[in-house]
């Protein structure tokens, strides 16, 4: 199994370009078993991510934890060893709270997964907010800034070329070995991007 | 119109719901700040007679513009603002806010649907207010936009 997790705060677009994600991958392995998992943790009792996922047409599975910051680790390790069990899919797309710091959730996978090969960590920063949140909650965004393996700065038509070019380079300061990309989930993502999920090292 | 309320997890400092671990400001933010207050239900709503798509999203979008005005008033800092809704024919729409713009997305029979029962799935995280405020808030503001929906 190769595990995608998508960092970053709440709105910024995980779910969206999960989406886009999702349809790629699906795409690609054409009518072959999809094999494609998406694992969602909301804040909150009633989930809405999900649902919009399952209205894509997704297979979704809820994760279940009172605790927005430890984020269920010990619900992830049981139902992705289940998964490697059970269904063994090729891939498994994880969206944690956007509360969330994502190495913790790395070390836990690490330390307690089963069957898994690779993991991806997508850092997903909300170009819109970024000055806001930077200034509100700056640990939490330099925390899963500096987890990404990957950054996608979204909600790039929402700003304008000035303000994208300083987002990049505080970006860049939190974490100088990922690659960073500017992209708009609701305007379409360059299967491209994706490629670089798909066939990334070996773990 | 009947009321199911689920259960909230409170999330402020007096109600976490977490059994061991209890997330400080610090280790939330490491910055001084708060956790958020957090409103999530699952609503049922019937009408006696069919209501149309847009009809029902346009009172749906005035709901979370007013969460999200009073929100702003407040100088509350929005976390998102999310509600999902399904209909009686499975169609469904989907509205999001962090705070300025109101996305509004949904399935393509949506609009043109008419129905009379719907499933609305609102989830409210807003940083500031305490728990119970934004219960009340949120709640008043479905309840007014709901029943201001004559079929
Ligand atoms: N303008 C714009 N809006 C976006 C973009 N990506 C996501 N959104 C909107 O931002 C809101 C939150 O997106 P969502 O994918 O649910 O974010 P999540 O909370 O991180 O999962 C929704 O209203 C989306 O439609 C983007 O690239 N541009
Ligand atoms: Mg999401």
């Amino acid at each position: 199994m190769k595990l995608v997790i998508f960092g970053g705060f709440l709105g910024s677009g995980k779910t969206s370009l999960i989406l886009s994600l999702a349809h790629h991958l699906v795409n690609r392995e054409g009518s072959e078993k999809p094999s494609l998992v998406i694992l969602e943790n909301e804040i909150g009792e009633v989930g809405i991510d999900n649902k919009v996922l399952q209205a894509g047409g997704f297979s979704v599975k809820e994760l279940f934890a009172g605790c927005i910051c430890c984020t269920l680790t010990a619900d992830l390790v049981t139902t992705l060893n289940d998964l490697h069990e059970k269904i063994q899919p090729k891939w498994v797309i994880f969206e944690p709270t956007g509360l969330a710091y994502p190495k913790k959730i790395i070390e836990t996978v690490n330390q307690y997964g089963k069957g898994i090969e690779r993991i991806v960590v997508i850092a997903v920063v909300d170009a819109e907010r970024w000055e806001e949140l930077t200034e509100i909650t700056p640990g939490l965004i330099e925390g899963q800034v500096s987890s990404g393996d990957l950054i996608l700065i979204n909600k790039c038509d929402l700003v304008d070329g000035v303000a994208l070019q300083a987002i990049r380079e505080q970006v860049r300061a939190m974490n100088p070995r990922a690659e960073i990309l500017e992209v708009s989930a609701t305007s379409g993502i360059d299967t491209r991007i994706w490629g670089k999920v798909d066939e990334g090292p070996e773990a | 119109m009947k009321v199911l309320k689920r259960k909230t997890v409170a999330l402020s400092p007096q109600g976490h719901a977490h059994g061991q671990h209890r997330p400080s400001a610090e280790e939330l933010f490491h910055a001084p700040g708060e956790s958020p207050a957090v409103y999530s239900i699952t609503k049922p709503v019937a009408f006696a007679q069919g209501v149309g798509g847009t009809h029902f999203a346009a009172a749906m979008i005035r709901c979370v513009e007013g969460v999200r005005d009073w929100a702003a008033h407040q100088r509350h800092l929005v976390g998102h603002i999310k509600v999902f809704i399904e209909n009686g024919s499975k169609d469904h729409l989907w509205l999001a806010s962090t705070g300025k713009r109101i996305s509004v997305q949904s399935s393509p029979g949506w609009d043109a649907a008419v129905s009379e029962t719907f499933q609305v799935h609102f989830t409210a995280i807003i940083f500031g207010p305490g728990q119970d405020h934004l219960e009340e808030i949120v709640a008043e503001h479905i309840q007014r936009e709901l029943s201001s929906i004559q079929p």
